[in-house]
């Protein structure tokens, strides 16, 4: 008997290391800080500021009408399944800073009917890449149009992607932004938010 | 007795510790139901319109172009994957539609692209498109605006 000792160590061991450390960390962003600004050009640090709560985030750009609203559309669908949480903040983070402005952020919050609990976010060009960087998202000009009225516009081939951070500004979920069923993402987030 | 324990930790390793499945494949399914629509919008900015037409005819017919006069600029666009894995979109200079079948833009896949609208469009707005076909001529559609769509 003496020996099944070291087994029983074992196990308990086994149990505290592979079964309770929760959601395997994708990215930890605890160590990286980005100036940003919300759409009402209030400055936010990213990460930082959300630190205590779980971060469900989408990437789009506002010049996008078909896929980058059903990533913004599937954050609101998370948001209204856990009847706005006070503990989870949504944020629309844009990879096109030079046109999506505050101004421009605020007006498309504003089609959507969106409380303070979801915020779109830009910054200077440098930072945005950074930023992007750090969650591996892709975005490049995929093509230019000129407009009836002469000027130009473009458009781009980005990641399609959301991802969640944990109450400590770690990466535990990412799934594709557009197409994911949103009963995936509010399943993971109830494994993790007691 | 050692086996036992064997099984035990055979067990303990298999049961409760597995890798949830990955969650990144997209499932069509989750799209919404087919209907004439368009995104809200803000002047100057980009929306979208999404409908179902059905050729009427006996025989197949082409759509070629697409007006809307609450944009500067419109086009049938579809949504596409690239080889390296990015969303993107791209012009689809015409579309074929067999006799008596539809065409159906969606949400994910084809939607006509408005772009530098002239006005806000907000509900109960509603957007005017004129399609252009080789053998229907024009078909003019009213798509009512319908924001946070399912
Ligand atoms: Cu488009």
């Amino acid at each position: 008997m003496k020996s099944l000792f070291p087994s029983f160590l074992c196990i308990l061991f086994i149990l505290f290391t592979s079964c309770n450390t929760g959601p395997k960390v994708i990215d930890d962003l605890s160590d990286k800080s980005f100036n940003v600004v919300n759409q009402n050009g209030e400055p936010v640090t990213f990460p930082d500021d959300y630190q205590g709560k779980y971060v469900v985030v989408g990437f789009i750009y506002t010049n996008c009408p078909d896929i980058c609203p059903l990533v913004t559309q599937n954050l609101i669908k998370v948001q209204k399944e856990f009847n706005n949480p006070d503990d989870i903040q949504f944020l629309g983070i844009t990879f096109d800073p030079n046109r999506d402005t505050p101004e421009v952020l605020k007006s498309y919050k504003g089609l959507f009917n969106l409380d303070d609990n979801f915020d779109f976010l830009t910054a200077d060009s440098t930072t945005i890449s950074e930023l992007m960087d750090s969650v591996r998202v892709r975005s490049q000009v995929s093509f230019t149009q000129v407009r009836e009225d002469d000027k130009e516009v473009y458009f781009m081939n980005h990641s399609d992607k959301i991802m969640v951070l944990d109450k400590k500004s770690r990466v535990i979920f990412e799934y594709g932004g557009s197409m994911t069923p949103v009963n995936y993402i509010v399943e993971d987030l109830n494994t993790v938010r007691k | 007795m050692k086996t036992s324990v064997t099984l035990f930790f055979a067990i303990l390793f298999f049961s409760g510790c597995g890798d949830d499945p990955k969650k990144n494949s997209p499932q069509k399914s989750e799209l919404a139901k087919i209907e004439n629509w368009a995104r809200p919008g803000v002047q100057g900015q980009m929306s979208g319109a999404y409908f179902v037409y059905r050729n009427p005819l006996s025989i197949a017919d082409t759509l070629i172009s697409v007006y809307s006069p609450q944009a500067m600029m419109t086009q049938i666009h579809e949504s596409y994957t690239t080889e390296d894995d990015l969303a993107g979109m791209r012009e689809k200079a015409e579309i074929i539609v067999q006799a008596n079948q539809n065409i159906t833009l969606e949400q994910g896949g084809l939607h006509v692209m408005l772009m530098n609208l002239k006005t806000d469009l907000q509900e109960p707005d509603s957007v005017t498109i004129s399609l252009i076909f080789n053998q229907a001529g024009k078909v003019d559609l009213t798509l009512p605006v319908i924001s946070n769509k399912k």
